[in-house]
């Protein structure tokens, strides 16, 4: 299948600031894709690019095989949902969301019927005639998606657009577009750098970092098989293990020899293993091959899940269990870590990030 | 549409404008105000109506009757309508787009510019209206530039007072243009221009009207400071071009004719009042909805 949108080697630089480096990134249409990274890594810029707000310093933008790199943002037909939903204060909701297609040179009747629906759409029947200061947070964003959405756009834009929510409304929200994009079926780029909020909503997530891709993928794989220490470390939380591989499939630490699955690429001299929290267990007797001896530090239970942290030789671990599941266990026994061979992600430690 | 303002909920915000700290904070600018502003109005309102004669004072209408029934008043009290509302287009039209430019400026000599605009302001208004003069006169620089059959006669014109006036008032409207254009945020002109408003319609149907506060206030400003002018009329605009705060000062100062030259004064205002309300009430239909959120 071919890519309904294509960044090619897309390059932007402020003055001395490369804001992003050559830019490979491909969609397929009607995909959710998000955009997650840390503050000022280039996820705005990214989006500015797309909608044309932003010019590239080389590379190519290409929309369902048509070359825009240099097409105004006025006909690029894309929506966009800004982090302040910039609605037009002067405008009401009606207003701000029939505004595209008055351009449009629509029919009155014709606009009312199609506002009409796209407040119906995203829930805001009967408020057409209210003014954006008259709103709430999360109604407003709804009319800045509905505005977006009355264009029919060929792709629409969010820019961290629940940011401004408590978090409540925030995951309602999340669930909103999810519905709406699922509706609509249209191709979707949400800009965030909360990790839950990417991996509650994308079927895609693109993970930047200073103005670089680090790694494209579904939620699973990109949670399970990081692919850089970058991805590693700012996706959930992990034990991190330095070591060597002082055979084939044997990761040493301290001293202390553990079997490990090969390496996917790379050659190094040391190398970091990434282990889950809950792909630990903790145990009295050693009952996995990888085992380690620990004395529990601290044991926290949040809801549904409880927290150990386990101090080891070869330094302290976080381990998660569920809180119905195993041996009850208490701050200052002595217990054993353990781990599958196959179980983290090995990563060479000189990679950047 | 119903005029939705007054649906919002009472604010419990901080206000400092509950009774004994409002009167503390009004006091000092409200004495200041009756003193030298309500009690002088007063005592010229009264000296508008009255008439001595044989040592008495008497009630009458003819300050004001005498004044509107003189057409050589009614041709000065046209004019400094006339010249006002030119020099306020003016001040708007040649006002607008150096406001613009502050507004969408990134550069560095932006502050330059600024301060260029607002320049006239640090220079005495008799000064700077004899700049004019040495410009416009007949041996000026203008004329030194024209071909000899070609020189103009710019002094003690209508043209020459607008001039000078618009020269003056134009920081006015740019400050006033600029305070209110600043308040619009550019994401407001992206998100028109995805919805694919061409750079004119975003112009009109966002920019303009988000500053139309501005506009009121500037127009305002700068018609309300032209209708009273004296210096500058009367500087290049000479004994022919006379406008009506030159005939206040003419009666009261000149002539010493107290009442007459109070008339003028009330027919001067009441005219100021009732354009500056209907500027307001052209502006508004556009502003009902543009309250900063
Ligand atoms: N107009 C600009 N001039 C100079 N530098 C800029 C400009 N806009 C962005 N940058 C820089 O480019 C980099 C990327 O910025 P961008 O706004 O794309 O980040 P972001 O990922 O959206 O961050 P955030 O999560 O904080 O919104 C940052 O280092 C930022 O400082
Ligand atoms: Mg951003």
């Amino acid at each position: 299948m071919n890519a309904y949108l294509e960044l090619d080697r897309v390059e932007v630089s402020y003055g001395a600031v490369q804001a992003l480096h050559p830019l490979t990134l491909s969609m397929q249409a009607g995909e959710f894709f998000c955009l997650l990274g840390p503050s000022g890594c280039g996820k705005t810029t990214t989006l500015g690019i797309v909608a044309g707000f932003t010019r590239a310093g080389g590379g190519r933008v290409l929309l369902g095989g048509q070359d825009v790199t240099m097409m105004p943002p006025q006909q690029r037909q894309m929506g966009v949902v800004f982090q302040n939903y910039a609605l037009f204060p002067h405008m009401t909701a009606a207003q701000n969301v029939g505004y595209g297609l008055k351009l449009r040179k629509r029919e009155a009747a014709d606009i009312e019927r199609r506002v009409n629906e796209l407040l119906a759409l995203v829930r805001l029947e009967g408020k057409g005639d209210r003014y954006p200061r008259q709103m709430s947070g999360g109604e407003q964003q709804r009319v800045a998606i509905a505005r977006a959405l009355a264009i029919e756009p060929r792709l629409l834009l969010l820019d961290e657009p629940l940011s401004n929510l408590d978090a409540r409304l925030r995951e309602e929200m999340r669930n909103e577009l999810k519905r709406i994009q699922r509706t609509t079926g249209v191709t979707t780029i949400f800009v965030t750098h909360d990790q839950e909020e990417a991996f509650g909503a994308a079927d895609r997530i693109a993970i930047l970092n200073h103005g670089r891709l680090e790694q494209v993928g579904t939620p699973t794989e990109i949670y399970q098989s990081p692919r850089s220490m970058f991805v590693a470390n700012f996706i959930g939380r992990s034990n991190a293990l330095n070591g060597t591989l002082s055979a084939p499939g044997v990761f040493e630490v301290q001293g202390q020899r553990f079997a490990c699955s090969r390496p996917a690429a790379g050659s190094s001299r040391s190398w970091v293993l990434f282990l889950r929290p809950e792909e630990l267990k903790i145990t009295r007797n050693p009952a996995s091959t990888n085992s380690v001896r620990g004395t529990v530090v601290e044991v926290i239970y949040i809801g549904a899940i409880v927290n150990m942290r386990v101090k080891t030789d070869i330094g302290e671990l976080l381990a998660y269990r569920l809180g119905t599941g195993g041996e009850p266990v208490a701050a200052g026994d002595a217990v054993q870590v353990g781990w599958e061979p196959g179980a983290g992600s090995l990563l060479p430690a000189d990679a950047h990030g | 549409m119903a005029e939705p303002r007054g649906s919002s909920a009472a604010s419990n915000l901080p206000q400092f404008t509950s009774g004994r700290t409002a009167a503390l904070m009004l006091a000092p600018a409200l004495l200041i105000a009756a003193l030298f502003f309500v009690v002088p109005m007063i005592a010229v309102f009264v000296n508008s109506f009255t008439v001595e004669s044989g040592g008495a004072t008497h009630f009458t209408l003819s300050n004001y009757t005498d004044f509107l029934s003189d057409d050589f008043y009614w041709e000065i009290m046209l004019r400094t309508l006339r010249i006002s509302l030119i020099t306020t287009l003016v001040a708007l039209m040649v006002g607008y787009p150096a406001a613009l430019y502050l507004y969408f400026s990134q550069s560095r000599w932006r502050r330059v510019f600024l301060f260029l605009v607002v320049s006239p302001l640090f220079v005495s208004v008799i000064v700077r209206t004899y700049g004019w003069i040495v410009i416009l006169s007949p041996n000026g620089a203008i004329n030194a530039l024209l071909p000899e059959d070609y020189k103009l006669s710019l002094m003690h014109t209508d043209t020459a007072i607008v001039l000078g006036l618009m020269h003056i008032y134009i920081p006015f409207m740019v400050l006033s243009l600029n305070a209110s254009l600043v308040k619009v945020d550019k994401r407001l002109l992206a998100a028109a221009a995805s919805l694919g408003a061409s750079n004119w319609r975003i112009f009109r149907d966002v920019l303009f009207k988000l500053s139309l506060p501005g506009v009121l206030s500037g127009s305002v400003i700068v018609f309300a400071i032209s209708m009273t002018a004296f210096s500058t009329p009367v500087l290049l605009g000479g004994s022919s071009r006379k406008t009506l705060a030159y005939l206040v000062y003419q009666q009261n100062l000149l002539l010493a004719n107290w009442h007459a030259g109070a008339a003028i004064a009330f027919v001067l205002l009441a005219m100021t009042l009732i354009i500056v309300k209907l500027i307001t009430l052209a502006a508004e239909r556009g502003t009902k909805h543009t309250v900063p959120q």
